[in-house]
């Protein structure tokens, strides 16, 4: 459902252009989940932003669902992404000055055509991630880990077609991270949806359909490594 | 005699200016100039005219010049000897007009007073000087009754007759210094020149009207920061007017009025020119005991300067001590200052002094005092 | 930066403005009444009216004192009716060497025959003329009371040695005769100038007493330039208030962008944090910011006073002209001090307010969103705090409100710490109401409205600064308008009962509210017998001494007319009208009861023609005319008791059925000829009074509106500020599907709420500093009892005021926030 060719991306720094992306071409279909491998700096966030619309690439084409982004306008893409798209971040998922319900009920109030039924359905997901009796609370009120669930609700309420995340765990201890990692499985694996997740948790590797390592703006699929889980054996974490 | 007062050229518009900040010594005026001026639209001394008085003892504002004029000399009970000089003069600014006014305030008519008081015992000379205007009853000049005064300077009738001039009285006082006399006068008017018509230049009108008390009884007080003295003495009146008076080349003169004691007073002044020679219109006049007067050419007067002496103020070198002779009257006088420093430093400068008389007549001794008169010794020209 | 610096330089302008042209027309009046003045100690002033110059000529004919100088001062407009006003000095130039070197003498140049003759001359100074552009020699129109004269400039004058040639600026040197011919005083003098010596004084008094006539007393001079300054003490006094109250406003604008720049630069300074700057190095850089700020903001805000101060300072002397007394001198005249205070001030408050965000960036650490809400919690805790401190604040000024008695400045000073308090409070009040508007804020506008409601109370330390900011000036604002308003109202409802008659006529007169310019007495007689005038009354206006006090004395023709009880404040249990004529009974208004504590039944002391006499007070009367304060004596007690015959002012009731209009263009045209009169219908006189008023506020509407300039600067600021910290918040959103005109709505509404909680607050504080304004002030100031006259449009237009002007401080933060690249606080991380 997602193609993208020939993605490249680059910034002048003074009277230089430096490559953050060269010439990366990959395709997820409906359904993978795929984990996105890479050091700080090599480009994740970056292809993240691309592939969610917030960012236009220097050259390339973003196919999603036939939709060819990099020919939408700013508000398009914006229109499109609120639709299609959910996005969870490592941190600051939360709008402070919204309640929890407000927060997961975020892009179908965005649209404004949110019927009851598409709120009844958000609420239900809240509910799934066990926070259903906290949504008139504000964020400040709640912990990392409940906050994180809160964001994964939001990221689905809308029933968008690709979810992206960019370290959902990287901010938890690690008994908050399985939890989170569960309802992923759970909410994401199980019911088969579309997602793409820029981690370096082991578990959600070992979930992965797909494994793609992004080293000096190039990719590479790494799958058979990863899934087989290094000569290591523990859970590798590389934070921030 | 005439006086002449530069007071005229300071505030006429003559276009002749003393800066503010001038040194005193620049202050005075050329006389010439001063008589000079600008003198149309005002009457004029063509000729003898009858006097008519008491009026004429008053003022004459329709000429541009005038004044009002007292010396004397007086000793206190203990022989101190003082001599005064009280003089107010009149200028007019402006010929008369006709032009209304509405305000009592505005005047053409500008007086200025003089007073000086010398006294050798201390060899003290003071003198002070005042403006004021001719108006709203600031200073002024009316008879009868005769007042002529300038703020509280006054010189007026005290008789019981308004009409008549004498016993006048004289008040003068000035920071401490002052005199408060009684004048009463012992011979009749004495006309000068020519029926009182004394021509002193040539030219048409270039003449005063002139009339003289030549002897005066006088009595009263001279008030000093030392104390007050009772004084009696004798004094002189002159009253003059005209509008120009000078000629050309005239630059100053030496006058002269002595009391002798024979009774008889000379009344002299000879006029000095620019090249340092007498004018022809030098001349005076002889009274006699009786009253009778004549009047005495230049040729009948032999003047003779007998010493100088330097003004450490003006560095004017004046003529300080003089022999007069009338070879015709076998009289012959020497001629003293009481003091040396009896000049004047004031808006115009001139020597004023109470002078000392001993001499001959036929042969005989006599004695006298009187009053002297210089202008025109310190040398300021424009 | 900039923009802190444009708010510094906006208030200190205001201040440096205001302080520049007090101190310009303080230094004029002394400047002019100096140089007249001279070298003179002392005057012999009369007691009412002018003095006879018969007193003169006795001094000098009699009493033989020295120095002594007749003077006879008066005012004319030259050149044309409109034309520039010019002192006129008569003096006698044989009197003036001890006293003043400009006027010329005896040892000067002065043409003296020209000058003291029949024909009218004049000396005047090289400003003066080349103003007029006239020459010596060239003839000069004067225009007073309605009549023409001519004179003639005989010379240009120079200024006394230490004297600026602006000293001489508007004199006109004249002789006695002239000045008397000219200021139609014939026999009079304004007083006689004297010198008295130190030793000897005893000895010169007593020569003196001799001649002062009954009533006349010997005053020193500088009497004569306090009693201008005491005058305009309370005009001028409340001006700076109003330019204090700007520099106020001003510091939260600098709190706001010193806290903006910090806020822009946190991870700047969390990095030099990080390489081992200490908290104190910080602070220290932030405030030497500051103070670099400080100084520059200052020096433009010195250079825009100045410019300001020209504008100023014509209002503020023109204000004067209209109220008091003519003013010569109208220049702006620039002070050091003045210049020096105004950095002072502009740097100080820079500093002082620069403290806060000071110690805040020493505590910047790039934090996460829990931080962040710990400080704002704190703030809500806080909030407790500052309302404990403001309720202190606020009875602490009552406290010193009602100690502070007839004391002005210390008024203002309690009203200082009212408004402290109530900007305590707004944060509670903002907490508050944002809290309780979410829900509607939700209805109208969807989650948008929800967050901007939220974003308030979240960011309460930013949000509460910006609408305490507005709401201040915005209430200063109100308030000052509620006040005008009632003012105006209440002069209306005066001039409206207390005009009755038809038509007004009066002689052109330098000063609008004190004018005692008199009407021929031929003109007078015309005007009674015109066709279709039914009845005439007629007022005199004069200076009489009173308690020892030059007073201004209106002098009426009772008509038969009921008592109103609307025009008095007291009365006495008689008929004082009736007691005015038949004994010796007057009224005084109400100013001149307050400031002289003078009451009904009280007896004041009159200097009459023939002496001191004793006159009861009969009642208080209300007269807005005059804040000095005003006696009233009926006209046949008047003439009883003063030899004065003059009329100032006639009113005239037209026959029934005569047309107003039409019976005035005959009496215009029937006097004509003679004496130039204003000759005005009842509504003509009432609106040119209005037209007075509402130009002495003038000065007042630039204040207001400089004010509300500032408050919008801070305002923007606080918003900038508030937007930035907002950065990360934004990126979710766009994450999320905000688009950028979703984001500028949530911009703008939430400014918007700013704006609306920051006018609904300004109407309560708006109205108490109305109030304040009116009752304590004003009353303090003047005496007078205004209406207070609430205008419900004047605090509606507040809050639409407060509302735009968020609404547009808010757009910029807005469009830049919208225009944002998503990514870039995600970059952050």
């Amino acid at each position: 459902m997602l193609h993208v060719s020939n993605l490249r991306k680059s910034y002048s720094e003074g009277s230089s252009e430096r490559d953050v992306l060269t010439n990366l071409s990959f395709t997820i279909n409906r359904g993978e989940l795929v984990v996105l491998l890479g050091r700080s700096g090599s480009g994740k966030s970056t292809l993240l932003n691309m592939i969610s619309g917030m960012d236009v690439p220097s050259s390339g084409s973003i196919a999603f669902q036939g939709t060819e982004l990099t020919e939408l306008s700013d508000t398009e893409r914006t229109l499109f992404r609120r639709q299609h798209l959910g996005i969870i971040f490592q941190s600051f998922n939360l709008i402070p000055t919204l309640t929890v319900e407000e927060n997961v009920l975020l892009p179908l109030e965005l649209s404004e055509t949110a019927d009851i039924e598409q709120r009844k359905v958000a609420m239900d997901v809240l509910h799934e991630v066990g926070l259903g009796d906290r949504g008139s609370s504000f964020p400040d009120r709640l912990s990392g880990g409940e906050q994180q669930r809160v964001a994964i609700a939001r990221a689905l309420a809308h029933n968008p077609s690709l979810i992206l995340a960019d370290e959902p765990t990287g901010n938890l201890d690690l008994r908050t991270a399985e939890t989170v990692m569960d309802i992923l499985q759970r909410l994401v694996h199980d019911d088969r949806r579309t997602m793409l997740i820029a981690t370096h948790d082991r578990e959600i590797i070992r979930l992965a359909d797909r494994v793609l390592e992004l080293q000096a703006g190039r990719m590479e699929d790494v799958t058979p490594e990863m899934n087989g889980l290094g000569s290591n054996g523990e859970r590798e974490r590389t934070g921030d | 005699m005439r006086r002449l007062i530069l007071l005229l050229l300071l505030l006429s518009a003559a276009g002749c200016t003393t800066p503010p900040d001038a040194e005193e010594s620049d202050d005075t005026l050329n006389l010439a100039e001063a008589m000079g001026g600008d003198t149309l639209g005002y009457a004029r001394a063509v000729g003898p005219q009858p006097f008519d008085f008491p009026t004429d003892f008053g003022a004459h504002p329709t000429f541009k010049t005038e004044w009002w004029y007292f010396t004397g000399n007086l000793w206190s009970g203990d022989k101190r000897r003082f001599g005064y000089e009280f003089t107010v003069f009149r200028s007019a600014l402006r010929p008369p007009d006709s032009l209304a006014r509405h305000s009592e305030w505005s005047t053409n008519q500008l007086y200025m007073g003089h007073f000086s008081l010398a006294d050798p015992e201390t060899g003290t000379f003071h003198a002070h000087e005042r403006f004021s205007r001719g108006a709203a009853g600031l200073a002024g000049a009316a008879s009868p009754p005769f007042r002529v005064w300038l703020e509280d300077w006054s010189m007026e009738t005290v008789a019981a007759d308004p009409s008549s001039l004498f016993p006048l009285q004289l008040q003068v006082e000035a920071d401490g210094v002052g005199i408060d006399l009684m004048l009463d006068a012992t011979n009749p008017i004495v006309l000068q020149g020519e029926r009182g018509w004394d021509p002193k230049g040539d030219g048409n009108g270039n003449a005063s009207y002139y009339f003289s008390f030549t002897r005066i009884e006088t009595k009263g007080t001279i008030t000093l920061p030392s104390g007050r003295f009772n004084v009696e003495g004798s004094s002189w009146k002159d009253h003059e007017w005209s509008t120009s008076a000078l000629g050309k080349d005239e630059v100053g003169w030496d006058w002269f009025a002595l009391q002798l004691d024979d009774g008889r007073e000379i009344m002299f002044y000879q006029l000095r020119r620019e090249d340092g020679s007498q004018s022809p219109f030098t001349g005076g006049t002889l009274v006699e005991a009786d009253g009778s007067y004549r009047h005495i050419t230049r040729n009948e007067v032999k003047l003779q300067v007998d010493g100088t002496w330097e003004s450490p103020v003006s560095g004017a070198i004046y003529p300080s001590g003089w022999t007069l002779s009338l070879p015709g009257e076998d009289l012959e006088l020497h001629v003293t200052p009481v003091m040396q420093n009896q000049e004047l430093n004031v808006s115009v400068r001139y020597f004023e002094g109470a002078v000392d008389i001993e001499g001959t007549s036929n042969g005989q001794p006599i004695a006298g005092v009187g009053y002297v008169e210089l202008t025109g010794y310190d040398g300021s020209t424009l | 930066m900039a923009l802190s610096i444009l708010g510094v330089a906006l208030g200190v302008a205001v201040v440096v403005g205001i302080d520049l042209a007090n101190s310009s027309a303080r230094t004029a009046f002394r400047l002019s009444t100096e140089t007249v003045t001279g070298r003179a100690t002392h005057a012999i002033v009369p007691g009412g009216g002018l003095l006879q110059d018969d007193t003169y000529r006795q001094l000098r004919t009699e009493t033989g004192f020295r120095n002594a100088a007749p003077v006879l001062e008066g005012y004319t407009r030259a050149g044309a009716e409109t034309g520039p006003v010019l002192q006129i000095l008569g003096i006698d130039p044989l009197a003036e060497e001890p006293f003043r070197s400009y006027t010329g003498g005896p040892q000067g140049n002065l043409d003296l025959g020209a000058f003291m003759g029949p024909s009218l001359t004049g000396l005047i100074s090289r400003s003066t003329a080349d103003r007029l552009g006239i020459q010596s020699g060239a003839s000069l129109a004067l225009y007073r009371e309605g009549k023409t004269s001519t004179i003639v400039i005989l010379d240009v004058m120079d200024p006394e040695p230490g004297f600026s040639e602006a000293s001489l600026t508007n004199l006109l040197i004249v002789d006695i005769a002239t000045a008397q011919s000219l200021l139609n005083a014939p026999g009079q003098l304004s007083r006689i100038d004297l010198i008295l010596n130190e030793d000897g004084r005893a000895a010169q008094l007593e020569k003196l007493d001799r001649v002062l006539p009954s009533g006349a007393r010997i005053e020193p001079a500088s009497t004569r330039s306090s009693t201008l300054d005491q005058m305009t003490q309370a005009f001028s006094l409340n001006l700076t208030a109003m330019s204090l109250l700007a520099m106020v406003v001003g510091m939260f604008l600098i709190y706001n962008t010193m806290t903006f720049s910090v806020v822009q630069r946190r991870s700047l300074i969390g990095r030099l944090r990080g390489i081992g700057v200490t908290a104190r190095e910080i602070s220290g850089l932030i405030l030497a910011e500051a103070a670099v700020v400080g100084l520059i903001g200052s020096t433009i805000g010195m250079v825009s006073g100045i410019f300001l101060g020209h504008v100023l300072v014509d209002l503020v002397t023109r204000s004067i002209n209209d109220l008091y007394f003519t003013v010569r001198i109208q220049e702006l005249n620039l002070s050091w001090l003045g210049l020096g205070k105004g950095l002072l001030v502009g740097m100080g408050a820079t500093v002082l307010a620069a403290f806060a965000p000071a110690r805040e960036a020493t505590r910047a650490i790039p934090s996460t969103v829990l931080r962040r809400s710990e400080d704002e919690t704190r703030i809500e805790t806080h909030g407790g705090l500052l309302r404990g401190i403001g309720f202190f604040l606020a009875l602490l000024g009552a406290l010193i409100l009602w100690m502070s008695g007839s004391s002005i400045a210390l008024s203002y000073v309690g009203i200082l710490f009212i408004i402290l308090a109530a900007a305590l409070w707004i944060p509670s009040f903002a907490n508050i109401g944002s809290r309780a508007l979410r829900p509607l804020m939700g209805r109208f506008f969807g989650i948008v409205g929800r967050m901007a409601a939220s974003g308030i109370h979240h960011s309460l330390s930013r949000s509460a600064v910006a609408i305490a900011a507005l709401t201040v000036a915005v209430a200063a604002t109100s308030g000052v308008g509620i006040m005008v308003d009632s003012f105006r109202t209440t002069v209306d409802t005066w001039l409206r009962y207390s005009l009755e008659a038809d038509i007004y006529v009066s002689p052109p007169g330098m000063v609008f509210r004190r004018n005692d310019a008199t009407i021929d007495t031929q003109v007078e007689r015309q005007i009674r017998a015109m066709d279709g005038v039914a009845e005439t009354y007629s007022v005199r206006t004069a200076r009489v001494q009173i308690e020892g006090r030059m007073t201004d004395m209106v002098v009426t023709e009772p008509r038969n007319r009921e008592l109103e009880p609307g025009r008095y404040k007291k009365r006495s249990s008689y008929d004082h009208r009736e007691a005015m004529v038949s004994r010796d009974v007057i009224m005084v208004s109400e100013p001149y009861a307050f400031r002289y504590n003078t009451d009904v039944g009280d007896s004041l002391q009159v200097m009459t023609a023939s002496g001191p006499r004793t006159f009861e007070v009969g009642a208080i009367y209300y007269d807005y005319a005059s804040d000095l304060g005003v006696v009233q004596m009926a006209r046949s007690r008047y003439e009883t008791h003063f030899t004065d015959r003059y009329v100032s002012g006639l009113a005239i009731y037209a026959a029934d059925g005569v047309d107003i209009d039409e019976l005035i263009d005959n009496l215009k045209s029937a006097t004509a000829d003679g004496q130039g009169l204003l000759i005005r219908s009842n509504r003509s006189l009432r609106q040119a009074s209005l037209d007075v008023f509402d130009q002495t506020f003038t000065v007042t509407a630039v204040l207001r509106l400089l004010t509300i300039l500032v408050a919008f600067i801070g305002v923007l600021t606080a918003l900038m500020a508030l937007q930035l910290e907002r950065a990360r918040e934004l990126s979710v959103l766009r994450a999320n599907g905000m688009t950028p005109g979703q984001v500028q709505r949530m911009v703008t509404t939430q400014t918007g709420l700013m704006g609306l909680l920051s006018g609904l607050l300004s109407v309560p504080l708006g109205l108490l500093l109305a109030w304040l304004l009116i009752f304590v002030i004003n009353q303090r100031s003047f005496g007078w009892t205004l209406q207070f006259d609430v205008d419900l449009m004047v605090l509606f237009q507040a809050v639409l005021l407060a509302v735009i002007a968020a609404l547009l401080a808010g757009w910029i933060p807005g469009r830049s926030m919208s225009r944002m690249n998503a990514t870039e606080a995600l970059r952050f991380e």
